[in-house]
């Protein structure tokens, strides 16, 4: 027995042993293969960077080495040196390093990148961090470059939305360049084919969407003999009220009122109108029981195995639970969607930040200006033509071809480029790529996409405190928020009653929410100076 | 025992001192064996114990420790002046004592019960098996939970409905939640906590019970005389080990199986960290409330530790 | 012959039904996840059977290079640490060592305080471990729970033993090798497992501490699809951007990070045999 023990263990060290040789031979070819990969500290000054050039100079200078690090949340990130990544270096003469993590392990890595003084050259912040006290501080205390300055040097920068510049300011001054998305993309995503089984057609006002609801739930719009299905399904940490709230005159979460004062939503009548409508769906059964317990996979499944008929996302999203509920329920099922009820109060939808993140340029891996503005051309670059084109596109005859001027995908686009192409473009991108990029033939869902997303902004309603900053909010924010959405689910399971859930108002009133009214207020007054 | 050190100590014509300087040279070896395990425990975790230290500061990561600005006990009088504080307390201790009292001896009882019982092919099969549910994150376990206990379709309230009962809201009451913790903690690890048990008594000298068995011994008396004694002592150190990390819950388990009907006893320090220190960037205010979690688990193990040698066993130090 | 009682038969047959259910209601959940990577929708039995769960997965050439990587670091690292642990809780398990006590308290000390993720970040970085497959082994080499237990197990074992070979002019070393860890292969064989499991399962660490995608382990590659499932937990990125993965290939990432080291445990069984110290004391 102990001869056969020394064996295994003798057979353990062998085996490690190999592995190490060739871990250790495939990490060195790698590594040479990337080049700079180990330089992960931070001076990464472009090489042959002779003094007063222009970015505009005539000598075509070397590629700039550029280290970038963003939060990717594919399975797999493209291998380094791919063929994608080779032409995006071409076309904006730049040498990348890529590092990519999850969005949470970026977002975990993120502070300790910023205490170590480890920073790639540009990097994106999350939304969620971009008033996060540490992120405040750091820019206070001059970690990144200002570049608002510099902006009107490049075209495709300067032709993203000033509104959106404005929500990412820090003390009216802006440090970085958003990834732009749809600023107001709410979308209530419907089974079209139920619609039309029952005869309906599409809702434009908040009775004729609560017929919807009534008739998918009892009115057997799938049309199987059985009661299987109802109308809307919401996941835990979905905001009960706030999604109708804009069809009930609502303001976006804050409004600010002629002499400058802050009301909170809840304190406003209409918003005890649109939680008592969740509440009516959810007594009379046209929602799920379940709400407050589900999360995104159990609510993604709901609607794309046929059982409930609404859902409210983005309208990004409608085409993915379009092409699954064909997969498990059959051909004939279909998404469609709509962002707007009318209700007495006009036409409004709330809008977001209209950004996923910003990109913020760290001072200790770029040392001066021409670095800067280098850098700053990768990012304009990345937006032209050229290379919207390709991300968009991929190579004509290879992955799309253009008939009668449109633009059209080949299947190889989806075999593998798009995939990789994603990898790079929806993480880097500033301004969108349909911008400049041909425009081109588009699925039904995607062109419906757009149409929403630009005919939404003509009726947003803004959050006014996005660029403002309360310290009461950043301290308590979060349990504040915690009392106001407990109480709401409360309120529409029916625990509390409506002075249960006023109590609750006051609660959070008493704890903090006064007083961050009263900071909005103040940092208003200062921002408008 | 003796007999052997007389020997050796009669065939010694000279009585070396006992300083010790002495002492430590006859054990030179030990040191030299834990010279590794020492460096380690210094280079990796007494050298970024200064990490404590920003719990009385406003840390700010670009600028350091030594760059910022010092609070005193800032953190702490906000912590307990909380007014969840006592809701935290109560529920982390109400949980914390559950788990002590129910699933720690749960684990024991199983592994006794696996090893009595006979047949060995079915003794490793069954061993396998519940160790099982351990490999699978929280995540999937919370999932399956909900398939079997929501309301809507779940397969337990169909059960109970089929059977004439009314059905149970078992995921959003606050009745059911800390039954549903710790009976997920013990579904998931008691097979795994099994483990350390049965290798101390794999341990166990057979020489012991057969000799018991000639002594007339029935198995109860086996299970008391021999078998219990064989793992007092690891019982006993796990213990005091599971003190000093008393307030300690899972934060992944309670955090996915919060929701807005059971936060008021499903809230533990864990998951209040998490929301409002972690998620909200506040280095400071989390390592407070982790340094008071850990305060309490020294004075815990402390404690405990005395009172184990009181009862005559080896303590942990 | 042993006379067993009708109440011992009774407890027996009590005993085999208890566990049987118990293992039985561990094992139906993880069956339920195993047949839901093979079926379209989510179910105990394949509805739709389909491998394009395990096709998508294994198509990834990172993944194939992460499992590598964490199958060495599991194998490696698990030798290190064992060692390591060994070595030092030998030591600790000589009563009468001077300064024993105070050691035993600066090891219980770490297990529960600790500096925290940016100072330890800052420690691996000056020690050059950064973005090596170092970082996933040596930062958590010891484990404080394990080295006192593990010192508790070798003070178990009799002192004749080690005395008789001392005597017989064996070197400690030898003592420890020959004598101490062969007789503790239980213990042993049971803190092996909890390393490998540890190290099979690291996630942050590795997170933290690795640039190069190429030294990933298993667990970050596949965590992303199961962890960007859900909502709630950290939401910087755009939900329309994470790939939604079907049940399918979630249930196929469960099964394919876990079952490579569950395998781990049938093999070490036998070391949880009884009998190990069968015949040792005596001659």
């Amino acid at each position: 027995m102990m001869r056969k023990d020394r064996l295994t263990k003798a057979l353990i060290i062998l085996i490690s042993l190999l592995l190490m040789l060739t871990a250790c031979s495939n990490s060195g070819s790698n590594s040479s293969n990337q080049g700079t990969t180990n330089n992960t500290t931070t001076n990464k000054n472009s090489q042959g960077n002779t003094g007063g050039g222009a970015p505009q100079a005539e000598k075509p200078l070397p590629p700039l080495e550029l280290y970038l690090m963003y939060n990717f949340d594919g399975v797999e990130f493209p291998e380094p040196n791919n063929y994608v990544q080779q032409k995006i270096e071409e076309l904006t003469n730049t040498k990348l390093t890529i590092h990519a993590l999850s969005g949470p392990a970026f977002e975990e890595r993120l502070p300790v990148m910023i205490a170590s003084g480890d920073m790639p050259d540009a990097i994106p912040i999350p939304r969620r961090h971009q008033k996060l006290p540490y992120m405040i501080q750091a820019v206070q205390d001059g970690l990144f470059w200002e570049i608002g300055p510099y902006l009107d040097q490049f075209p495709n920068l300067s032709r993203i939305n000033s509104k959106i510049y404005d929500n990412i300011t820090y003390d009216g001054k802006t440090y970085g360049i958003p990834r732009v998305r749809p600023m107001a993309r709410r979308a209530y995503q419907y089974r079209a084919d139920w619609l039309e089984n029952l005869g309906l057609q599409e809702p434009k006002t908040v009775d004729e969407y609560y017929e919807m609801l009534k008739a998918f739930t009892f009115n057997d719009p799938d049309q199987n003999g059985k009661n299987d299905t109802y109308g809307l399904v919401m996941m835990k940490g979905q905001p009960l009220a706030a999604y109708h709230a804009p069809f009930f005159g609502v303001p976006n979460n804050w409004m600010v009122t002629e002499d400058g004062q802050f009301i909170k939503d809840v304190l406003t009548d209409g918003y005890l109108e649109a939680l008592k409508f969740t509440k009516r769906l959810y007594d009379e059964e046209l929602m799920n029981r379940d709400f407050a317990v589900i999360d995104r996979p159990e609510w993604t499944a709901a609607v794309e195995e046929g059982r409930a008929g609404v859902r409210i996302d983005v309208t990004g999203s409608t085409i993915g639970i379009d092409e699954n509920v064909k997969k498990n329920v059959g051909e004939h099922a279909s998404f469609s969607m709509f962002s707007i009820l009318e209700n007495g109060y006009g036409k409004r939808i709330f809008m977001e930040g209209g950004h996923n993140g910003f990109w913020v340029f760290p001072k200790s891996s770029i040392k001066d200006e021409e670095h800067l503005l280098r850098v700053l051309k990768f990012f304009d670059d990345f937006s032209g033509e050229e290379v919207a084109n390709y991300l968009t596109w991929g190579v004509e005859g290879e992955h799309h071809e253009v008939v009668d001027g449109v633009a059209k995908r080949l299947p190889a686009y989806y075999e593998g480029f798009g995939d990789m192409a994603g990898a790079y473009s929806a993480p880097i991108t500033t301004l969108p790529l349909d911008v400049n990029a041909k425009p081109g033939e588009k699925r039904p869902l995607e062109i419906l996409d757009a149409q929403l997303n630009a005919e939404n902004e003509k009726y947003m309603i803004a959050d006014p405190t996005l660029p403002l900053v309360s310290e009461t909010y950043l301290e308590v924010g979060a349990q504040l928020d915690t009392i106001l959405s407990d109480a709401d689910v409360k309120f529409v399971l029916g625990e509390i009653d409506e002075e249960g859930w006023k109590a609750e108002v006051r609660k959070w009133r008493e704890r903090g929410g006064d007083k961050i009214a009263q900071e909005y207020a103040e940092a208003y007054k200062r921002a408008q100076k | 025992m003796n007999q052997m050190e007389a020997q050796t100590e009669m065939a010694k014509p000279t009585k070396t001192r006992n300083t010790l300087a002495n002492r430590m040279w006859k054990v030179r070896w030990l040191y030299f064996f834990m010279a590794p395990g020492i460096a380690y425990f210094l280079i990796f975790k007494y050298y970024p114990m200064w990490g404590v230290l920003m719990a009385f500061q406003r840390y700010q990561p670009h600028v350091g420790l030594w760059g910022s600005q010092w609070v005193g006990l800032r953190h702490f009088r906000r912590f307990f002046s909380e007014p969840e504080f006592w809701m935290l307390l109560r529920n982390t201790l109400y949980i914390a004592a559950l788990d002590l009292v129910i699933y720690f001896p749960f684990t024991i009882i199983l592994a006794l019960l696996l090893n009595e019982v006979r047949s060995e092919i079915y003794k490793r099969t069954v061993q396998t098996l519940v160790y099982v549910p351990h490999f699978l994150s929280w995540v999937v376990v919370v999932g399956i939970c909900y398939l079997l206990f929501t309301t809507e379709g779940g397969v337990i309230n169909e059960i109970i409905a089929s059977l004439g009962f009314e059905k149970i809201n078992f995921l959003m009451s606050e009745r059911w939640f800390r039954p549903m913790i710790i009976g997920q903690i013990i579904w998931k690890d008691a097979g795994w906590g099994t483990i350390i048990f049965l290798a101390a008594l794999a341990g166990v000298d057979p020489n012991l019970y057969e000799a018991a068995r000639i002594d007339g011994a029935n198995r109860w008396r086996l299970l008391w005389h021999v078998t219990l004694p064989a793992i007092r002592s690891v019982i006993v150190i796990l213990l005091i080990l599971r003190m000093g990390n008393f307030l300690d819950l899972g934060f992944e388990q309670i955090f996915l199986m919060l929701n807005a009907l059971n936060r008021e006893v499903g809230e533990v320090f864990d998951t209040y960290v998490y929301r409002v220190g972690l998620q909200q960037g506040q280095f400071s205010y989390s390592a407070a409330v982790g340094l008071f979690k850990s305060v309490v688990g020294l004075i815990l193990v402390i404690g405990s530790n005395w009172i184990a040698k009181r009862f005559g066993e080896e303590g942990v130090y | 012959m042993l006379h067993r009682s009708f109440g011992s038969r009774v407890f027996d047959a009590a005993n085999i039904i208890f566990l049987s259910l118990f293992a039985l209601a561990a094992v139906l959940p993880f069956i339920y996840v195993i047949s839901s990577s093979f079926s379209v929708t989510a179910g105990l039995i394949p509805k739709k059977f389909t491998l394009e769960a395990y096709q998508y997965i294994f198509s990834a050439k990172t993944f194939y290079r992460s499992l590598l990587v964490s199958v060495y670091v599991t194998s490696v690292g698990t030798m290190i640490q064992l060692i390591l642990t060994s070595l030092m809780a030998y030591g600790l398990s000589y009563r009468h060592v001077p300064g024993r006590s105070m050691l035993l308290l600066m090891v219980v000390f770490t297990m529960l305080f600790s500096g925290g993720m940016i100072p330890t970040y800052f420690v691996v970085r000056s020690t050059g471990l950064l973005n090596t497959l170092w970082s996933l082994m040596i930062p958590n080499a010891i484990s404080a729970f394990n080295l006192i237990i593990l010192k508790n197990f070798f003070q178990s074992i009799p002192d004749e033993l080690k005395e008789s070979a001392k005597i017989d002019g064996a070197h400690e070393l030898v003592v420890l090798f020959r004598i101490v860890m062969p007789l503790s292969l239980p213990a042993l064989a049971a803190f092996g497992l909890f390393y490998a499991v540890g190290l099979w399962n690291q996630y942050f660490n590795a997170i933290m501490y690795i640039t190069d995608q190429t030294k990933y382990p298993v667990q970050v590659v596949l965590r992303q699809v199961i962890i960007l499932a859900y909502g709630n937990i950290g939401d910087s990125t755009d939900m329309e951007e994470v790939p939604y993965y079907g049940q399918s290939i979630r249930m196929a990432v469960i099964v394919v990070a876990t079952i490579p080291i569950m395998l781990v445990y049938p093999f070490l069984q036998k070391h949880f045999a009884k009998g190990v110290l069968l015949g040792s004391v005596k001659g």
